[in-house]
């Protein structure tokens, strides 16, 4: 399957799942989905996974730090069968084993906990270390929000990395501009998270984070380098979706017959795409 | 017998705990150990000699510290991570809430010169608040270590078997040697080190010396004095509280800590539950200051004359 026709799929089934639950993290999860469908499809996904066996030893780790995205990752997830599809309408519901923000000890598949925010790109620091020091030439994905990188432990994890040359440890950036009070740079002017990475030792580069080709063929040239490498996505929130993608709404709720009605119409729309 | 008569612990705690981690480490190639710019302070310099692939030295980063020991521990390593009290806990609280305990991975952190046992560092670093935090979270288990004897066997305890998240807090350095060689140690089980019925004292850590001098000073005035060494303050011994309880007939608590949410308020959770008696709680109502350990202990009123007064003064 292509990258491309994966994302769709993956897009699918976000939505689904948001219409299912009514509310959640729609837009922070949709604008990831290329980065997602570009590591995890079928035969063309860059990961090194087995979703029969999710703790595999010699996997490749991913690691979704903005951990309130758990939805695309879930979708993505559910599709390459980790998990049954049906359990993606369990999403946020009382006993899930799909919360609201991702948890490794809940999700076949999920590598780390995340959702208070910086942890889960500082855990991917700590498992690149222990995937090298196994010595099985794994690499270790992890994407951070740029809203996240706000925080001040991101920049802990970014000096480690840095002095550790963890070359097998790729962290994208979803720069999609906003966080949950807003427009990001009214917040908090974040400048330009290229110079802020490269100043700190990395191989850091901007992407359309929506272009798979761009988004492909960074990471492979990442694979060659001998340092940690940052792949900055331009991003759009709610990407695919039009009305999602102009507002600045972060905890989407469908309270309206217009809102179900768009959302039904996309979710018609991607399914047509990945031909469910 | 149990309790050395005022032997000077020629063992640092704090090389009792590198010893007893190298000692696992040799065993198995998991165990990492990760500080946090003070080497030359924990003594991790001999880990890092002898296992320099598995030592990290991450700079001053004591959150960072945390995640990257839970990152490792998503491999299949288990790590050790050292800063002084004050970092190793309020610093890194919710890293080590969510990416130890709540995960399910299993980390030691050592929070050294926890209380007033950090003299010289002064108000800053003085941790009267960790046991508190540690202390609210579930699968964590939180120690208070008084020798070096008992820091080797508890530390070899916790790396053979590391499970959630482990927090160990001790003073670099002793004050007295407690406990003979050949002394074993169980986790959440106290140790009644003095037998007696007219008073109980409860301590952990510095305070177990301190409630000794206290106990030595009420026997010659006529007391028969029970001194209970809580190490493992999480989880709680609850049998040898409510069998001192039963037994005695005034129970004290003494904090290297602040009396909210430290040991005595361990023991007396256990004590509303169960058997309720008056338990008189003494501890920091203050924050840290500068000084010497000894000046400290004369300033906070936790010398043994000073405590004897305060107790016969509540009996």
């Amino acid at each position: 399957m292509t990258t491309e026709k994966f994302a769709h799929k993956i897009r699918y089934y976000t939505i689904d799942m948001i219409i299912h639950m009514g509310f959640g993290h729609i837009g922070g999860a949709l604008s990831i989905v290329d980065c997602l469908a570009v590591l995890y499809a079928p035969k063309e996904g860059l990961l090194k996974i087995d979703p029969k066996h999710p703790r595999w030893d010699e996997r490749d780790y991913f690691v979704m730090s903005k951990g309130h995205a758990g939805a695309a990752l879930y979708a993505t997830l559910a599709s390459r069968d980790f998990f049954d599809l049906k359990i993606l309408h369990t999403l946020n519901q009382p006993g899930t084993i799909l919360p609201s923000h991702v948890d490794r000890l809940k999700t076949p598949g999920v590598d780390m906990t995340a959702g208070s925010l910086a942890q889960g790109f500082g855990a991917s620091v700590g498992i690149a270390i222990g995937a090298r020091l196994k010595n099985k030439n794994q690499k270790v994905y992890c994407i951070v929000g740029d809203g996240e990188l706000n925080e001040g432990q991101c920049w802990e994890a970014i000096q480690v990395a840095a002095h550790q040359k963890l070359n097998n440890l790729i962290v994208f950036v979803d720069d999609n501009k906003k966080q949950l009070d807003g427009i990001s740079s009214d917040i908090c002017e974040a400048f330009d998270f290229v110079q802020k990475f490269d100043a700190f030792g990395w191989n850091a580069i901007r992407v359309d984070g929506h272009d798979h080709q761009q988004l492909r063929e960074q990471i492979l040239k990442a694979h060659e380098q001998s340092k940690p490498t940052v792949i900055v996505m331009t991003t759009i929130k709610g990407k695919g979706i039009e009305f999602l993608e102009n507002i600045n709404d972060h905890h989407l709720r469908i309270d309206t017959d217009e809102k179900q009605e768009l959302l039904n119409n996309a979710k018609k729309y991607y399914a047509k795409k990945a031909e469910l | 017998m149990i309790v050395q008569e005022n032997i000077i612990d020629n063992k640092e705690i704090r090389t009792a705990c590198l010893d007893g981690i190298i000692e696992i480490a040799k065993k198995d190639d998991k165990v990492c150990f990760i500080d946090t710019d003070l080497v030359a302070s924990s003594g991790s310099g001999v880990f890092q000699k002898a296992f320099p692939k598995r030592f990290f030295n991450i700079g001053i980063m004591e959150a960072e510290a945390i995640s990257m020991a839970a990152g490792l521990g998503v491999t299949g390593y288990k790590c050790f991570v050292h800063s002084f009290a004050p970092f190793a806990s309020r610093r890194c609280f919710d890293q080590a809430a969510v990416s130890s305990a709540y995960t399910d991975i299993p980390i030691v952190i050592l929070g050294t010169d926890p209380g007033i046992t950090t003299a010289y560092n002064g108000g800053t670093h003085t941790t009267f608040e960790d046991i508190a935090m540690f202390r609210s979270l579930s699968n964590t288990k939180v120690f208070d270590i008084c020798d070096s004897v008992q820091m080797y066997a508890i530390i070899k305890e916790l790396g053979q078997n590391m499970k959630g998240l482990n927090y160990v807090r001790f003073a670099r350095r002793p004050s007295r040697k407690i406990y003979q060689d050949e002394m074993s140690f169980e986790i959440g089980k106290g140790i009644m080190i003095r037998e007696g019925i007219d008073i109980c004292i409860f301590a952990s850590g510095a305070m177990v010396s301190q409630a000794l001098d206290t106990a030595d000073i009420l026997k010659s005035q006529g007391k028969s004095v029970r001194v209970i060494d809580l190490f493992t303050i999480l989880p709680i011994d609850k049998d040898i509280i409510i069998k001192a309880a039963k037994e005695c007939k005034h129970l004290v608590a003494l904090d290297n800590h602040n009396i909210r949410g430290g040991l005595g308020s361990a023991i007396a959770e256990v004590l509303v539950a169960h058997h309720p008696v008056k338990l008189q709680q003494i501890g920091a109502e203050s924050f840290g200051q500068v000084a010497t350990f000894a000046q400290l202990l004369d300033i906070f009123a936790w010398t043994g004359d000073k405590l004897a007064k305060k107790i016969l003064k509540a009996i």
